[in-house]
C-alpha cells in the first residue's frame, strides 16, 4: 500500500504541473479517501503556490485540509489507514 | 450497541502526527508568503517552470522522433540500421524545434517594430492552472511588473500580469473563468465575462448587428483586439443576443509572447 500511496502522490505531482486541475483535484481526494495523507496537502499548496493570483482564495489548499481531516472517520471505520 | 464501536482495531501510528504537522506547516507557509507578497509562489513557479520545460522537452523529443508511431514503422526502424536512424532522427528533432521557435520569433518580430516592449517564452502548461493563469519567462529582473498587457504574435491581448517574480511571472488569462472585461463590439461597449480556454460570453442589444468574425476590442488596453465573435444566439423573444466571443489564437501552439507596459 505504502508503494500505491507514493505512486498516487506522484502522480499528482505531475498532474499540478502538466495536468488538468480536475485530475490533481481527483487524486488529493483519492489519496485522502484510502490514506491520511499529508501528500495531498501538499499537493494542494503546490498548485495553489503554481498557479494562484494574489488576492484569490486558496481553493486546492484548503479543499485538501478538508478532505484530509473531514474523512478521518470514515478512513478509521471501513478503509486503509 | 456500543457508540464507540469499530470494526478496526484502533492503532498509535505516526500518520496522524504527520498530518497535523503538515497541515500546520502548509498554513505557515501560506501566511509567510501572503505577508511576504508572494515569496514562497515565486520560488514555486519558478520550480515548476524548470520541471515543466524539461518534461515538455522531454515530450517534443520522443514525439518528434516518431517513438510513438505505428508499430510497423518501428519495426522498419530497427531492422534499418535503427542506432543510426534514431541519430538522424534526433537531429532533425532538434532542427524542428529550432525552426519553430525561429517561426514565433519571427511572427512576433512585427510587433517589436510598432510597440516597444519585450518578448518572453511560456514557461508552463495553459491547461493546469485552475485559476485560469499561466507563467512566463520573464520577470522584475526584465523590467516586467504586475498591469503590463501579455499580447499574442497577432497583437490579441491574452491576459495581464499579477504576479511578478525575478525570472517568471503569472498571467492572469483575459477569458479566465468568471473574469469580467468592458469589451467593444461594433461600437457598442458590453460587459465580457470569461468562461475559460480562450472563450467569453457577453450579451449585446438586439438592436446591434453583430456578425461572426466581428473583431472585440477594449479601450482600457488602449484599443487592442482582445478576440472575435465566433458565434451569435439572436431570440425573438429576448431583448439581447448572446455572444460568444472567441480568441483566434491557438493557446495550445504559442510558444512567445509579447509583453507591453499596462496602460
Amino acid at each position: 500500500m505504502r508503494a500505491v500511496r507514493i505512486l498516487i502522490a506522484l502522480l499528482g505531482i505531475l498532474a499540478a504541473v502538466f495536468g488538468q486541475p480536475w485530475l490533481t483535484f481527483a487524486i488529493m481526494l483519492v489519496l485522502c479517501v484510502l490514506f491520511r495523507s499529508w501528500e495531498a496537502v501538499l499537493l494542494g499548496a503546490i498548485v495553489d503556490f503554481m498557479w494562484l493570483p494574489p488576492g484569490h482564495f486558496p481553493w486546492f489548499i484548503i479543499s485538501a485540509v478538508i478532505f484530509l481531516w473531514a474523512l478521518e472517520p470514515l478512513r478509521r471505520e471501513f478503509l486503509a489507514r | 450497541m456500543r457508540s464507540d464501536f469499530t470494526y478496526r482495531p484502533r492503532h498509535r501510528d505516526g500518520s496522524l502526527r504527520s498530518a497535523a504537522f503538515v497541515t500546520l506547516a502548509i498554513g505557515l507557509i501560506l501566511f509567510v508568503d501572503i505577508a511576504s507578497g508572494g515569496s514562497v509562489r515565486g520560488i514555486v513557479r519558478d520550480f515548476g517552470s524548470r520541471i515543466w520545460g524539461a518534461g515538455h522537452s522531454v515530450g517534443n523529443l520522443l514525439f518528434r522522433n516518431g517513438y510513438f508511431t505505428s508499430r510497423n514503422v518501428l519495426e522498419s526502424q530497427i531492422n534499418a540500421q535503427a542506432v543510426q536512424i534514431a541519430q538522424y532522427q534526433e537531429r532533425a528533432a532538434a532542427y524542428d524545434a529550432l525552426r519553430s521557435q525561429y517561426d514565433a520569433l519571427a511572427k512576433i518580430a512585427h510587433l517589436a517594430s510598432t510597440t516597444v516592449g519585450v518578448t518572453a517564452p511560456i514557461v508552463s502548461s495553459l491547461a493546469s492552472s485552475p485559476y485560469g493563469t499561466f507563467s512566463i519567462g520573464a520577470g522584475s529582473e526584465n523590467g516586467m511588473h504586475a498591469g503590463d498587457l501579455v499580447l499574442s504574435d497577432t497583437g490579441f491581448v491574452l491576459g495581464r500580469i499579477t504576479d511578478v517574480g525575478a525570472y517568471t511571472s503569472l498571467v492572469n488569462e483575459l477569458f479566465a473563468p468568471n473574469v469580467s472585461t468592458e469589451a467593444l463590439v461594433k461600437s457598442a461597449s458590453v460587459i465580457a465575462v470569461g468562461s475559460g480556454g480562450g472563450n467569453a460570453r457577453m450579451r449585446v442589444p438586439r438592436g446591434i448587428v453583430v456578425d461572426q468574425n466581428d473583431t472585440v476590442t477594449a479601450s482600457q488596453f488602449g484599443g487592442r483586439p482582445i478576440g472575435v465573435v465566433g458565434h451569435v444566439e439572436a431570440s425573438a423573444a429576448s431583448a439581447y443576443s448572446d455572444v460568444i466571443i472567441t480568441l483566434p489564437v491557438n493557446l495550445n501552439v504559442v510558444r512567445f509572447v509579447y509583453i507591453v507596459s499596462g496602460q
